[in-house]
């Protein structure tokens, strides 16, 4: 099932053109990446799924509903930084994301927090960044969306805490929901996606499965995308 | 979700503003419970009596300006900079955002400045108080005998109410709380469609809201006073009107004037912000 499409969206901050005349789509039940060096526009196009942007031109449709409340029901969206309120403590933001999503699991947010020794009663402000980093995946993997969008989710934490991250994406959706990570890590996450979606200069090169990279190119991810992005 | 917008909204600003309105009270029964002894009454403490109205002056001024910039700083902040992330992505229109900010800061707002003229009053009634016991001051002992004959329909030797504005102690009162809440409103919405246009703005997004807040309030200031002395244009050159009059002929129409001025800029200004905020909103 056609979960998310875009058809020619176009997106310009006055005469720079962020995005331009992109086209794809995604189905249920995958876990894409979006790969691209900086600059590319993998985070706009993030935002205009989420709704934060509006498109120069073009449609953007998630289950064949313009983005608008329906939408955002069913996107659970990580941006690239902290966002949260940081005079409120971890157990009240759990509360206003329970109050807001339908499909927010409480117990579930409270139970990867305690596997992550973050205690509830500490305000964000407290919290080093890479803790608020991962209370905020916390927040957004304990919801049932249909669609994660995550922009780059493991950018800021070390080693060890980008292998518990990874194992929180994996273990908490749902098989029928997509996940769409940005990133240019692409070594570290290359093992958990299904699809890769190349994009350079706001304009897609390439929509294909990871299979498909091995098989017909007999290379990794990584590898193709060093080919790709050559400077 | 207005109603749970409004829910944390009301947590979140009272964080804040709750602490300041308490200062208020704090203030009020400290300066009510010196009036009420004899520390200040003696000549001798005349200078601390300026340095304490001054004081007492300038933090109701600071604690007034505090809870208004909070409420417009907040608006801001939690719309348009990291925190937006959240609020633009909950299920929930932008106007409902909107309306729900607005709605809680117009109470605040309200609510602050009327605890700010029952403080005025409080302490005035305070020495009135202290005055018309001891017989120590005739004027301040004036000022609540007055006030009270002036409630109650006036004395025969002062003027009541309906002499000096126009309208009963109730009409009055009612009037004056619709011009604060209207006036609340007014200059919300004004600070709200500054930080909304700003965010058209391709850079210096917060420079360029806050000179669309100076020009919107140098451009409302400038249609108020036309207004106001067109209205009163009559009243005013009116040679035959005795001051008493003349004060009621002009209070009578500046209240409603004001009200109907803000609340018709208020609703121009809400319905700008509204479609702006509901179609061209974008986090950079």
């Amino acid at each position: 099932m056609t979960l998310l499409e875009c058809k020619n969206l176009t997106k310009q901050y006055g005469k720079y053109t962020a995005l331009s005349n992109v086209s794809l789509q995604i189905d249920s039940g995958h876990i894409i990446g979006l790969l691209g060096p900086n600059g590319s526009g993998k985070t706009t196009l993030i935002k205009l799924i989420a709704g934060l942007l509006s498109p120069t031109s073009g449609a953007l449709y998630i289950k064949e509903e313009p983005v608008g409340i329906g939408s955002k029901k069913l996107i659970s969206y990580l941006p690239d930084h902290t966002y949260l309120n940081d005079w409120m403590k971890v157990k009240e933001i759990i509360r206003f994301f329970a109050d807001f999503y339908e499909d927010f699991e409480t117990e579930r947010a409270y139970d990867m927090l305690s596997k992550l020794d973050i205690d509830p009663n500490r305000k964000l402000k407290t919290l080093s960044k890479g803790t608020k980093e991962k209370v905020q995946l916390i927040l957004v993997m304990s919801r049932k969306a249909d669609l994660y969008l995550l922009d780059e989710p493991i950018a800021g934490v070390d080693p060890a805490a980008r292998d518990y991250i990874l194992n929180t994406i994996i273990s908490n959706y749902d098989e029928n929901a997509s996940i769409l990570i940005s990133t240019h890590l692409i070594s570290d996450i290359e093992n958990i996606l299904d699809e890769v979606i190349f994009i350079k200069n706001g304009c897609i090169q390439m929509q294909t499965s990871v299979d498909d990279i091995r098989e017909r190119d007999n290379k990794s991810v990584d590898a193709l995308f060093r080919e790709v992005f050559r400077c | 979700m207005l109603g749970k917008l409004i829910k944390h909204e009301w947590i979140a600003t009272r964080r804040i503003l709750f602490p300041v309105n308490l200062t208020i009270i704090l203030i009020t029964l400290v300066g009510c419970i010196f009036l009420g002894t004899n520390i200040l009454q003696s000549k001798n403490s005349l200078p601390l009596v300026v340095l304490l109205i001054i004081l007492y002056m300038l933090s109701m001024i600071v604690l007034s300006m505090v809870s208004s910039f909070y409420l417009l700083v907040r608006f801001y902040k939690n719309l348009f900079t990291a925190e937006g992330y959240l609020m633009f992505t909950l299920p929930v229109t932008p106007v409902q955002l909107l309306n729900s900010k607005l709605l809680v800061a117009c109470l605040w707002s309200f609510f602050n400045t009327l605890l700010i003229l029952a403080s005025f009053f409080a302490l005035g009634f305070s020495s009135g108080y202290y005055a018309s016991i001891h017989g120590t001051s005739n004027e301040k002992s004036a000022f609540l005998s007055g006030f009270l004959s002036a409630m109650t329909g006036g004395a025969p030797e002062s003027a009541s109410i309906q002499d000096i504005f126009g309208y009963s102690a109730v009409e009055l009162l009612l009037l004056c709380l619709a011009v604060l809440f209207i006036g609340a409103f007014y200059s919300l919405i004004m600070g709200y469609l500054a930080f909304t246009l700003g965010q058209l703005v391709g850079k210096y997004k917060l420079a360029c809201s806050i000179v669309f807040y100076i020009a919107f309030y140098i451009g409302a200031q400038i249609i108020s006073s036309i207004i106001l002395v067109a209205v009163n244009i009559e009243t005013l050159l009116d040679a035959s009107l005795d001051s008493m009059a003349l004060t009621r002929s002009i209070y009578g129409s500046l209240l409603p004037t004001v009200a109907i001025l803000h609340l018709v800029l208020g609703i121009l200004f809400y319905v700008i912000t509204f479609f702006v905020i509901r179609k061209k909103v974008n986090l950079d």
